[in-house]
């Protein structure tokens, strides 16, 4: 009963209150928004790199990961791949940027610069949306995003760098955000990058049961002037490459989220701590301790942090529900752990910026009760 | 049976350096169970001072304190923040309602204080605001109350918990003739059927009649001394 009342009795005002958990709430928002963003250019290059059958990458010495590729290899090497104990199929990757436009004039998307994978059989689109994968030469699939941007949808036809092609599938996981991927043939990619007989990378299926770190360590010794990576290790560094450019921008972020959430919870209790003065120190004459009103005050504060928070979070889910239907070109993967860990770091935010107006608190002297 | 409340040779200076004052000079009051005292003094004599110290909230620089026999200031100050909230009711000038709780509330914020079980202070607090005539406001904010009314409010909660002493400074200074004598009369009435002591810290001889006793100070000095 005493801690309820308590409570009650140093509740602050409600318009107050509830502008502070609304600028919380636009923070936890600001910061999931953030993190989803994130999970979803990580497992983008997890579904790309990681996929089933992608066992043993091979790139040119100095490049390890998708994103950030230079060079080349022979595309005869190949034959040399396939010699190796364990190796079952070996396919060529070219990355390239491309342009792409929407064929019919009445589309309303303006020409998209894309990450162009050209490929045969292995290295190709890790799922569906719509439609499926590319049988012909002249047929392509598509990055869902990128064909909501051109105005596209599968069975249209769109031009790379100026060539008709058919849109047969969109794809879903190959969205990058600041690009998407457009997985063409392997032989078309090299017509337009103008190098043929060449791969960025070489994708090698092994036998089952075959050790990939085993076949790797031997394609290396067989292609001396290559990187060889398992999967798992090409998909850490595509992980780590992703990382690199967007935990800076998050961790600014999220740390201006955090201090902004936290000046408004320290404010709305300093507030409180001054509107209620006279009522603290009558509380206190009248027996209360001061942890006791702090934890009422703290109570005040933490109900605030976690309602806004709390609607943070579920304006974050909705927003992303939002954007996959209207706009799929912001991609929004939601974590449960990340969503803790906002409510987590939001609530330690608030409660230490709520320490020192609630130090004050402690100072008030009860004998003010009796001034008139 | 030890008195409610006893001050002996309590001295206290208010003040540092060239402002220093005594607020009480070598004060001696005993207060017995079902007494009601008066304690006249003008403004600035140490009337506030001395309840202060009676209720364990100001330390004095001299002198020993005793509430029910028990010495104040020799513990733990968390040990004196309880006994105050177990066994002493306030009534302040002003009433110091707090504005976001229900006059019943209010009055059970004390009760809850001094760790009375729920349903227990309820009724106690519905039959003090029933004795105050405010049973019709128990679930009205105190903004809705007109002064008297509020101070009533008061006198419940410094009572709600059946407290061995209640200390009131100046409890009708802010209220007219007649609000001021109802108010004095239910606090005196209903603390002498309880059992409680009370010290009426005042300068309104129009609640004479409601005292038991009177005590006068003036410069920190207590008339008459035992």
């Amino acid at each position: 009963m005493r801690y309820v009342l308590l409570y009650r009795a140093l509740r602050g005002r409600r318009g107050r209150a509830l502008l502070a958990g609304a600028g919380v709430g636009s923070s936890a928002l600001l910061v999931i928004v953030m993190l989803a963003a994130y999970r979803s250019l990580t497992s983008c290059v997890v579904a790309y790199a990681g996929q089933a059958g992608c066992d043993v990458w091979i790139a040119p010495r100095g490049t390890d990961n998708l994103i950030r590729s230079g060079g080349f290899l022979p595309a005869e090497w190949m034959e040399r791949a396939k010699e190796a104990a364990g190796v079952d199929a070996v396919d060529p990757v070219l990355r390239t940027f491309v342009s792409v436009e929407a064929a019919h004039p009445a589309a309303p998307g303006a020409p998209l610069t894309v990450l162009a994978i050209g490929h045969r059989g292995l290295g190709g689109p890790p799922a569906f949306a719509t439609g499926g994968a590319a049988r012909e030469p002249d047929e392509i699939t598509l990055d869902r995003a990128a064909a909501f941007r051109l105005g596209v949808s599968a069975g249209d036809t769109v031009t790379l760098n100026g060539d008709a092609r058919r849109v047969v599938g969109l794809t879903r996981g190959t969205n990058l955000i600041a690009t998407q991927f457009l997985f063409a043939d392997y032989a078309d990619t090299q017509d337009a990058l103008g190098v043929p007989g060449r791969a960025s990378f070489l994708v090698a299926r092994l036998v089952p049961g075959a050790d990939a770190g085993v076949v790797a360590r031997d394609l290396a010794v067989r292609l001396p002037d290559s990187l060889v990576m398992t999967s798992a290790a090409f998909v850490a560094h595509n992980q780590r490459e992703v990382a690199a450019g967007f935990l800076p921008l998050l961790a600014l972020l999220a740390g201006l989220g955090l201090g902004v959430a936290a000046t408004l919870v320290a404010l709305l209790v300093q507030g409180l701590v001054e509107d209620r003065r006279a009522d603290i120190a009558v509380l206190l004459a009248l027996g209360a301790g001061t942890r006791a009103v702090s934890s009422a005050v703290l109570a005040g504060a933490a109900l605030v942090i976690l309602a806004g928070t709390t609607a943070g979070a579920a304006l974050s889910h909705l927003l992303g529900l939002l954007l996959d239907r209207l706009l799929p070109t912001i991609e929004l993967t939601y974590r449960p752990t990340d969503t803790a860990l906002v409510f987590a770091l939001f609530a330690a935010a608030g409660l230490v910026a709520s320490w020192l107006p609630v130090a004050r608190l402690q100072r008030i002297d009860p004998l003010e009760a009796f001034r008139p | 049976m030890s008195a409610a409340l006893e001050l002996r040779h309590v001295s206290k200076t208010r003040g540092r350096g060239p402002h220093a004052t005594a607020a009480l000079v070598d004060a001696w009051l005993g207060v017995e169970t079902g007494e009601v005292v008066l304690l006249h003094g003008p403004s600035g004599s140490g009337k506030t001072t001395l309840l202060g110290i009676a209720a364990g909230l100001l330390t004095p620089d001299r002198g020993e304190v005793a509430l029910g026999g028990e010495l104040l200031y020799r513990d733990d100050p968390a040990m004196d923040r309880r006994r105050r909230a177990q066994r002493i009711g306030f009534v302040f000038q002003r009433a110091n309602l707090l504005p976001g709780l229900s006059v019943r509330d209010n009055v059970l914020v004390q009760a809850a204080l001094a760790g009375l079980e729920r349903p227990a202070a309820i009724a106690e607090a519905d039959e003090l605001l029933a004795g105050l005539g405010l049973e019709r406001h128990a679930a009205r904010r105190p903004s809705e109350l007109s002064g008297g009314e509020e101070q009533r409010v008061a006198v419940a909660r410094a009572l709600v918990h059946r407290p061995a002493l209640v200390l009131a400074d100046e409890p009708t200074a802010m209220l007219d003739g007649a609000s001021g004598r109802a108010v004095a009369e239910r606090l005196s009435s209903l603390a002498r059927a309880r059992g409680t002591a009370v010290v009426i810290a005042t300068h309104d001889a129009r609640l004479d009649p409601y005292g038991t006793r009177t005590v006068r100070i003036a410069d920190g000095r207590i008339e008459p001394r035992p």
